[in-house]
């Protein structure tokens, strides 16, 4: 565990560097500079990759937090609400006496992408220049906070050299200290703030420590005026070349090396982590316990909640109904098969969500996710992807909703935009219960061989249709070399751990919560108009005579070709879009069977094939398997796309999972029943 | 006498020998201190032939591709 940051420099603990802006009362100074901006100050924070940047974005937001992607943009960005006390003045200048108070203030933090430069042309890194040096001044936030590695001074100082060349306000965070220490090195904060012309902060996000002191300095540098862009050393060969000097010059002022050198923790761990043998073996090992965790120990809590939606909630409600006049009525299933079955359905994915974004935080927070994407990028990048989209993908096959949101972990949004649009053609477990069912039906004891040919050809669609949009959609994706920066391992922080998993799920549960419901709703009233008259009021008609039966009816000879025309297994079709869960339920109502008789439900469903495909019934399962393989999985995952990537490319992403299911169908089939 | 990344020995003392030819790892390599004429080492070698390489004293993964490509030489050919 680190030592806090206070602790290593006691003389100093609550001083501001030298260079802070002197806290003269704004009331009396003589134009003592513009405050900034007229109303709430921006902060932004930047910083290269595994600095601390969003630790300590959720060390002073909590869990006032938005996560979302820049206007115009796939680039993620965090924003929240900093709350702070700002020293409060009442001065009375003729006599010049002050009375000095607290009020309470608050400021806009943005959480930008890891940097590590202006210069870079990705969309991730070069959002940080967009924002903080192409804009007008106006624009631009109040001041940007940069956090560099103590450990790593010098290369994190590059950002600082270019920042330094604006007029911008500037504070400089520096994390890892305890870490710099273990290596012999001391940052002297009140040097280096002199070397660099601003105000250096030691922090350390993780543990809470060195926030006062950041405030402080924040708050005096937001009444202050812009400091001049730093002056440029004399004699250097090239711009890159004075910079490096300067962190030269400001690394030599800025920091004590006491000569001991200890002999690194991780390097040790790498030996065996990173071993080319072991590492690929323990890497695959952890890929099947962050299956495990996401399917099986989510399963009965996710059981638990559908049981109380479906069961006393409901029963509840429909009780309370009964008891004021409205049960049976089309009030109760709006309520009942609508809404409350929309809400439960959404809060059944919060434990299988919050437990992906813990697993998500603790590989990131110990530093293993960087040494996963060193493992598997050779693998990735056949498709043209980092490394460290494999992650995603593998939790995919738990459950796409939370794959798609791992897909966070990936810098650039190009790749990240790739993936998500791969996830849906990873078979989930939601799937793998109805080629179970299938299997038995159709394939007696070769059920279990099926169902694994589910899986290869799900392997199969995710390679395909990466190399298939790396050809045509993507034939400009960059190529990405590794070059990645492997940061020390480190214990995770529950506090951490546990704020991050809350924004995220909070994001998720603001996404989800409207097209799921709103889709649940809607395949309710479609169930509930009846088609005509005669055949039942509306909330009380049988679904073959609803309006979702005539639609069924009406999409079913599109899959004629298919083997699988028929109107029963095209409505489970149209609910499976909604939830995969759904499909055997649907099958069973739509026969008006219990669920539980498996056997006269199989009956059926064999008898609807084998009519709709002219008596070849294996053939057309097939088909319908890979379909039900490819098509849209369900409409959480849509709602957690258009979060990840937005509407357009959602919309993208259905149509392509439609025509590749479609395509691959009818082929099956059509070669199938030749067979 | 230059050698590439993925040809150097390792825990050898090296010297950065030249900048990237590609200008995308040129860019990224330069801003985690590789310039030629600064020390490195290679501390291990990964799967894909990936080197892990001491760089400023971080850690920094290298593809293997990528590795085959960087020159470096000796630290005391360049008398350091």
């Amino acid at each position: 565990m680190s030592a806090p940051v206070q602790a290593a420099k006691p003389k100093r603990r609550l001083g501001l560097s030298p260079l802070a802006p002197v806290p003269v009362k704004q009331c009396c100074s003589q134009g003592g500079g513009p405050m900034a901006g007229p109303g709430e100050p921006i902060i932004a924070l930047v910083g290269a990759p595994n600095v601390g940047k969003s630790t300590l974005f959720n060390a002073l937001t909590g869990a006032r937090a938005t996560m979302g992607n820049w206007p115009g943009t796939t680039v993620e960005t965090a924003r929240g609400i900093w709350r702070y006390k700002a020293d409060r003045t009442t001065c009375d200048c003729a006599n010049c006496s002050c009375e000095v108070g607290e009020t309470p203030s608050q400021a806009t933090i943005i959480d930008l992408p890891g940097a590590y430069s202006l210069d870079s042309e990705q969309p991730d890194e070069k959002l940080t220049r967009d924002l903080v040096v192409d804009v007008p001044a106006q624009e631009a936030p109040d001041l940007v906070v940069t956090l560099v590695d103590a450990a790593h001074l010098a290369r994190s100082l590059f950002l600082v050299t270019q920042l330094r060349e604006q007029a911008r306000r500037l504070v400089v965070a520096v994390t890892m200290s305890d870490i710099a220490r273990r290596h012999g090195i001391e940052v002297d904060t009140y040097a280096l703030s002199e070397a660099l012309g601003v105000p250096v902060i030691a922090v350390d996000p993780r543990h809470r420590a060195g926030l006062d002191n950041l405030t402080r300095a924040l708050v005096e540098t937001l009444h202050h005026a812009p400091p001049s862009p730093r002056d440029r050393l004399a004699g250097a060969d090239s711009t890159d070349d004075e910079r490096f000097a300067w962190i030269a010059q400001a690394v030599e002022r800025g920091t004590t090396a006491s000569g001991v050198t200890s002999v690194r923790r991780s390097d040790k761990v790498d030996r065996v982590i990173l071993h080319p043998v072991a590492g690929p073996v323990i890497f695959l090992a952890l890929m099947w316990a962050v299956f495990e965790i996401t399917t099986v120990v989510a399963a009965p809590l996710q059981d638990g909640l559908d049981w109380l939606f479906s069961g006393p909630v409901s029963d509840g409600v429909s009780a309370v109904l009964g008891a004021v006049g409205l049960g049976g009525t089309w009030v109760e299933g709006l309520l009942v098969d609508g809404l409350i079955a929309g809400v439960g359905s959404l809060l059944t994915f919060v434990p299988l969500m919050a437990l992906m974004f813990i697993l998500l935080a603790l590989l990131e927070d110990s530093g293993y996710l960087a040494r996963a994407a060193v493992l598997t990028d050779r693998v990735m990048a056949r498709l043209g992807l980092p490394g460290r989209a494999f992650l995603p993908i593998v939790v995919g096959f738990g459950c796409n909703v939370p794959g798609i949101a791992a897909t966070r972990a990936l810098p650039n949004a190009k790749h990240r935009l790739l993936t998500v649009l791969l996830i849906p053609f990873t078979s989930c477990t939601a799937r793998l219960t109805v080629f179970v069912m299938l299997g038995s039906i159709f394939f007696g004891r070769w059920a279990g061989t099926a169902v694994f040919l589910s899986y290869v050809v799900s392997i199969l669609l995710v390679v395909v249709v990466g190399l298939l949009l790396r050809g045509t959609v993507w034939r400009r994706l960059p190529s990405d070399p590794l070059v990645i920066d492997l940061p020390p391992y480190q214990t995770p922080t529950v506090r951490l751990t546990a704020a991050v998993t809350w924004v995220r799920l909070k994001g998720f549960l603001q996404t989800a919560s409207g097209i799921i419901v709103a889709t649940v709703i809607l395949v309710w009233l479609l169930q509930s108009i009846p088609l005509g008259a005669g055949l039942g009021g509306f909330g009380d008609v049988a679904v073959e005579d609803s309006l979702y039966g005539g639609l069924a009816r009406a999409i079913a000879p599109v899959f004629a070709s298919a083997g699988f025309g028929a109107w029963q297994t095209v409505a489970a079709l149209v609910v499976g879009f909604v939830a995969k869960e759904a499909v055997i339920s649907s099958w069973a109502q739509t026969y008006a069977i219990a669920e539980e008789n498996e056997g006269l439900l199989g009956e059926h469903v064999r008898l609807a094939f084998e009519q709709s495909s002219g008596g070849h019934a294996v053939a057309a399962v097939a088909a319908f398997m890979v379909f039900f393989l490819a098509y849209t999985p369900c409409v959480a995952t849509l709602a957690a796309q258009k979060r990840e990537v937005g509407m357009k490319w959602t919309g993208f992403g259905v149509v392509l999972q439609l025509a590749v299911a479609f395509l691959l169908a009818v082929v099956t089939f059509q070669v199938g029943s030749h067979l | 006498m230059h050698m590439t990344l993925a040809e150097a020995p390792l825990r050898r003392p090296l010297v950065i020998a030249a900048a990237p030819e590609d200008p995308a790892a040129a860019q990224r390599l330069m801003t985690l201190g590789w310039r030629p004429g600064a020390p490195t080492e290679v501390i291990r070698r990964t799967t894909g032939g990936a080197r892990v390489i001491d760089l400023s004293g971080a850690r920094i993964a290298v593809g293997g591709p990528l590795s085959k490509t960087l020159q470096v030489r000796p630290a005391e050919e360049a008398g350091r």
